[in-house]
């Protein structure tokens, strides 16, 4: 593309959106950089929309600020943002051909005739749509769609690109494959996806980091790995990945912290935690099932418990057991050369884990 | 059985529709059956009697304003009520309804009344402004119902890529909508085209079309008025018809 635009990067400041009584977006704070490639990820509802949406000009904040390479863009409406958005929809013009749908953002720029449709023929060559040019939307498959919105946002050079869910329409073997040719696209182009996701998959496979949303807030962003071997809260545990999330009490603080669980009938070792509890907080902690050993192995380990066996279930790859530690409920995940070893349904197994692999977060119910 | 009711029926609506037709072509000044020379005589003077061809321009200048007018009014109103949610909009929907309901004579007067105390003086404003009432009502709901299955992604996708709110409508709404348009305007013209009574109210020394009739009908029905009658027919039948269909016309494309 002739002219290369420098990528930007997007902040919120304590942004605030409400709806009515609802508040969509709750205080909102993060600086994505220039070039990366942040998700938004969280349940339906969660606000992952309205956010978007604020950046890209459809809904204003409330309150606080989003800049745009440093500088406010809420007084900006969308038609002069340097953003561009693949919608959830689609959204692409029934009534015009593909290549007229990627013309228009051109258009509206008031770019050469000629030098619109070299554009066109390198933009559907980026999104593999050559010669398709002169269908008409509704003469396309949903994948194709899907390409030519992408095309049609990218054409235009937007500084960064906002996508809504843009592959939740497609079907499994078709998103997986389209969430590699998107990550190719951001490679080449380099410049800021902000992408919008409720697939946890999804946002680990693509992003440089995800933006974990929760009732209208940011619970933590960070990189995936970060985000999984150190999750902020209850909610951030179970959403990314799998948890065992166990109501536990502070007993010691200091050299080697602990905690009681299970009605307090059980005592846990656990590494410094990242922020700091005081004696008799109420707390969670979390645990991953496929830290936790099963078998003779798992005596060598900090924390070790007897598990009474109340469920094998075989799932693939791998074999989920689960069962009752002092009367609290726990799961793991094994190999299913390990399970075959041990485990009866009402057996009594050991089961056990290291201090580092727990992880303590505020108690949420 | 049911086919001689459907003949009845046919025959209760268009018998004296086709009356006019038929004895508008009659060579007899007086309405007489049978008919035993036909004519198009009656044609060339309607077509040629200058008073009957200023009411009928008259009528020409008053029905396409009154089709814009309600149709770009109508679209306006539309796309507010279609996008957003508020309590009350079925109230409001209703109200819409209400020129469509009250006794054009009852209207006539209030409008009447209304005008002459404002001292608005009467002419074809007069008609285009009371035509127009009927016909927001009628454009507002036709294009109410091609809008509340418009997706406004479209519009949002045109402004993220660079379109003003006024380019986008152009370039994006108005082409999607614009049968319902079309229907609205061709449907407000008939009805402006076809209206006798507000207009007779409101007109003063002017006339539209079927006021004009209206007052020669006094003196006597003459061939003449048939064949002008027929004229009108014809006209607002097509209009009416091609209104019809595009109102109706899948609403399925955006
Ligand atoms: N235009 C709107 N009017 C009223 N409520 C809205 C509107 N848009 C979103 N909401 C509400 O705000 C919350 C967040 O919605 P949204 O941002 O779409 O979530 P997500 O994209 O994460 O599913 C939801 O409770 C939703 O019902
Ligand atoms: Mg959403």
């Amino acid at each position: 593309m002739s002219q290369e635009r420098q990528p930007a990067g997007v902040s919120l400041i304590d942004v605030t959106r409400r709806f009515g009584d609802v508040e969509a977006v709750k205080n909102v704070s993060f600086d994505i950089e220039a070039g990366e490639f942040v998700s938004l990820l969280g349940p339906s509802g969660c606000g992952k929309t309205t956010t978007l949406r604020m950046i890209a000009g459809f809904e204003y904040p409330d309150e606080g600020d989003i800049t745009l390479d440093g500088k406010s863009i809420v007084a900006t409406p969308p038609y002069r943002r340097d953003t561009s958005m693949v919608f959830q929809d689609y959204a692409l013009f029934p009534h015009r051909s593909v290549a007229q749908n990627l013309a228009f953002g051109l258009r509206m720029r008031k770019i050469p005739k000629d030098e619109i449709r070299a554009k066109i023929e390198t933009m559907l060559e980026l999104v593999e749509l050559p010669g398709l040019g002169d269908r008409k939307p509704d003469q396309l498959s949903g994948g194709q769609q899907q390409r030519v919105a992408l095309g049609r946002a990218l054409i235009v050079d937007p500084a960064v690109l906002l996508l809504d869910e843009p592959l939740g329409a497609l079907d499994l073997q078709l998103r997986k494959q389209m969430q590699l040719e998107l990550k190719r696209i951001h490679r080449e182009i380099g410049i800021t996806f902000i992408y919008v996701t409720h697939d946890q998959e999804e946002a680990i496979t693509m992003s440089d980091r995800i933006a974990v949303m929760n009732q209208g807030s940011v619970e933590q962003i960070g990189p995936a790995t970060e985000i999984y071997a150190r999750p902020e809260t209850a909610f951030v545990a179970e959403f990314i990945g799998d948890a065992n999330v166990l109501l536990a009490t502070v007993v010691a603080v200091g050299e080697k912290p602990t905690v009681t669980f299970a009605a307090d009938t059980l005592t846990m070792e656990v590494a410094r935690p990242a922020r700091t509890f005081s004696e008799r907080d109420v707390v969670s902690a979390v645990v991953r099932p496929e830290n936790v050993s099963i078998g003779p192995d798992a005596d060598s380990f900090d924390n070790v418990y007897d598990m009474e066996v109340s469920e094998v279930i075989f799932a693939g790859s791998y074999v989920r057991i689960h069962g009752l530690i002092g009367g609290s409920p726990l799961w793991l995940t094994t190999t299913v050369s390990d399970a075959s070893r041990s485990n009866q349904v009402g057996s009594r197994v050991r089961v056990g884990w290291d201090a580092g692999d727990v992880v303590l977060v505020e108690w949420k119910s | 059985m049911l086919r001689v009711y459907a003949v009845l029926i046919f025959a209760f609506l268009y018998v004296p529709i086709l009356t006019i037709i038929v004895f508008s072509f009659g060579e007899s000044v007086y309405p007489t059956l049978p008919i035993t020379d036909w004519t198009l005589e009656w044609y060339r003077t309607a077509l040629t009697d200058s008073q009957l061809l200023e009411a009928l321009t008259k009528s020409l200048i008053i029905a396409p304003l009154v089709g814009f007018i309600s149709a770009t009014v109508g679209l306006l109103a539309a796309r507010e009520l279609a996008r957003r949610e508020f309590r009350g909009k079925g109230l409001v929907l209703l109200v819409l309804l209400g020129p469509l309901l009250v006794p054009l004579i009852v209207f006539g007067l209030g409008l009447l009344l209304l005008f002459s105390s404002l001292d608005v003086p009467s002419s074809i404003w007069g008609a285009v402004i009371a035509h127009s009432v009927f016909g927001i009502s009628l454009s507002t709901l036709i294009l109410y119902s091609r809008l509340i299955s418009f997706r406004e992604s479209l519009m949002e996708s045109a402004a993220d890529l660079g379109a003003a709110p006024a380019r986008a409508f152009f370039e994006v709404m108005l082409p999607l909508v614009f049968p319902a348009f079309a229907a609205a305007f061709l449907l407000s013209f008939t009805l402006s085209f076809d209206e006798f009574i507000v207009a007779w109210f409101v007109i003063g020394f002017d006339t539209t079309l079927p006021v004009e009739i209206w007052g020669r009908l006094r003196y006597g029905i003459t061939p003449e008025i048939n064949a002008i009658a027929t004229v009108v027919l014809l006209v607002s039948l097509t209009l009416g018809v091609l209104g019809q269909k595009l109102a109706s016309q899948r609403k399925d494309e955006s």
